[in-house]
């Protein structure tokens, strides 16, 4: 009995039509996570919390999963990393504060790419989450645990977070919905900051109307969050919420070397279907959107290298005992990051040390307001943006041996971390071997309505 | 395109890789030293394809400004002490206690 193949409107039905109680949907949160996580591997921790608020909101006594990176107070909280280990969390995100309010049930910890550095969830202190699709493949990463637990129907819905395409890469790969809202639409308090510019909360899902209820709840203005913006701005961006259903195709992006064929057939098809709803689909050129994955990889370890800075054995976490400070610090540093994140610290040092910011960081920063620009532009032709959401199916375990191999998977999810702009992966069918395909839409900043829309109409004919 | 970018192999030097891991507060072994040292030859080579790109300069229409708030906030006194001292690895009192500097 797979309870949560349901969306959280049935379920909250359920529930108020007396046919469960809460009590036995986290009863079946744990018999399906003991039935299946010894070889999925999505939860670290799974509570035993059966105490929600009441509340009249749709997620009321609904379990839901939270990504190792978001806080919950008096919980632990590593970012699957060795270097938190012991962490009990201090206070709740802003994000957990809004669903407690709507009386969620908390499931448990789900794991992820140590630190949020990566796109298979192979860099994890707790071992790599498989893709329940196929378990000798990767969920996708770094939100491969929330997506896993989702496709594999342990949890009706989780939270991740995607800085380069970490909701949407794993939601594609596991056959399910995963929406990165805009940037600054979602509170980032709390949420164990990567790279501040670029890191958005969002939900994973079954359905777009369940992306939908759960962005609702998280989406209210948090005053403790500088870059977190107030509605009535949000509103003046808005205006562009009207849907002429014109659909940019990136033409330049899709002919890449590196996309699948089966990828691109696929993707000719979704718009076919979209012609069949009604869309009219147009070819868009968005100057130096191809630059977009190497300003992404100058910016993202340039900020993660300053926001890791403070995992250093001294407030919290793992640390060694050692005779002098500088000792501390390396020591610790040493044995608690993994490669990845050792990598990418590095790389981040580097691109802001004198004699290379002038060529890297400034440079990878104008650039990135160009391609920014130029972005925000298209959406006065266009309503929304399509692309496949990556470019290839789910790959298998221990596959991309270099660095560069796993970063090329970001390629049509970046741009829109860069810009800010809200973006969402919808399942797309499967190929022969049943791995997930995934649609990609942008839309204007704040306009997450039109990515519902679009959505809903996309998946008419499929879910 | 993203692989077709004229391949100028940038490397770093091995002490170059050891500063840098200097800096960050890292220590590597010789071996993960040549690990690195290969991977950032590839991963600059990468990167630095955005040097040809000639960009104008834009006025932002998303300008960043910073955001305050008045300092009128009153906690009570060491309202938040308790749970963020427990966090730590060492504690005296009411301080983190850390290793000596010198």
């Amino acid at each position: 009995m797979h309870l949560f193949k349901n969306n959280i409107t049935i379920l909250q039905e359920g529930l108020r039509n007396g046919d469960y109680q809460a009590l036995d949907y986290q009863q079946h949160m744990k018999a399906v996570v003991n039935e299946k996580d010894s070889d999925i591997n999505a939860f670290i921790e799974v509570f035993d919390d059966t105490e929600y608020t009441e509340s009249d909101s749709l997620l009321a006594g609904i379990p839901v999963g939270v990504k190792d990176n978001i806080l919950i107070k008096g919980r632990q909280a590593t970012a699957s990393s060795h270097i938190l280990d012991g962490y009990t969390a201090s206070y709740d995100a802003f994000v957990i504060e809004q669903l407690r309010n709507h009386g969620a049930m908390f499931a448990g910890r789900l794991n992820m790419d140590e630190l949020a550095m990566g796109s298979s969830t192979e860099t994890s202190y707790y071992g790599p989450t498989k893709n329940p699709c196929d378990l000798s493949r990767v969920p996708g990463g770094s939100s491969g645990g929330p997506a896993a637990a989702v496709a594999a129907h342990m949890v009706p819905y989780a939270l991740g977070s995607d800085t380069g395409g970490s909701i949407r890469q794993p939601a594609a790969f596991c056959g399910i919905v995963g929406l990165k809202p805009t940037y600054g639409a979602v509170s980032r308090r709390g949420l164990m900051a990567m790279a501040s510019s670029l890191d958005v909360i969002g939900p994973l899902t079954h359905t777009v109307d369940d992306a939908r209820v759960v962005f609702n709840a998280i989406s209210g203005y948090d005053e403790l969050d500088s870059t977190c913006v107030p509605l009535d701005v949000r509103k003046k961006y808005q205006k562009k919420n009207v849907n002429n259903k014109r659909v940019g195709v990136l033409r330049s992006l899709l002919d890449s070397e590196g996309v699948s064929n089966e990828v691109k057939k696929n993707f000719e098809a979704s718009c076919e279907r979209l012609k069949e709803q009604g869309y009219e689909i147009v070819d868009i050129d968005i100057p130096h959107i191809e630059h977009s994955l190497a300003v992404y990889y100058i910016l993202q370890p340039a900020e993660a290298s300053s926001n890791l800075a403070r995992y250093d054995g001294i407030r919290y976490g793992l640390s060694e005992d050692v005779d002098t400070l500088i000792d501390t610090y390396v020591t610790t540093k040493t044995k608690g990051f993994g490669d990845e994140v050792k990598r990418r610290i590095m790389l981040g040092t580097h691109v802001l040390s004198s004699g290379y910011h002038d060529q890297y960081y400034y440079k990878a920063r104008n650039l990135r307001r160009e391609i920014s620009h130029n972005i925000h532009k298209i959406f006065n032709d266009v309503d929304v943006i399509a692309t496949p959401t990556t470019p290839e199916v789910a790959f298998p375990l221990e596959e991309k041996t270099s660095p560069l191999a796993m970063y090329l998977q970001d390629m049509f999810t970046v741009p829109y971390n860069l810009s800010g702009n809200p973006a969402i992966s919808v399942p797309s069918g499967g190929n022969e071997q049943g791995l997930p395909f995934g649609m990609h839409f942008v839309a204007p900043r704040f306009c997450e309505e039109k990515l519902f829309t679009i959505s809903r109409d996309f998946s008419r004919d499929i879910l | 395109m993203f692989l077709r970018c004229t391949y100028i192999l940038l490397g770093m030097k091995q002490h170059e890789v050891q500063q840098l891991a200097k800096l960050a507060r890292l220590k590597l072994s010789d071996e993960e030293c040549n690990q690195y040292q290969d991977d950032f030859k590839h991963i600059l080579s990468y990167i630095d394809s955005i040097s040809s790109v000639d960009i104008s300069q834009h006025d932002d229409e998303h300008v960043t400004n910073n955001i305050v708030r008045e300092d009128n906030q009153h906690d009570e006194p060491r309202q938040y002490q308790h749970d963020l001292l427990r966090a730590a690895p060492a504690t005296e009192d009411s301080y983190i206690k850390v290793n000596k500097i010198l």
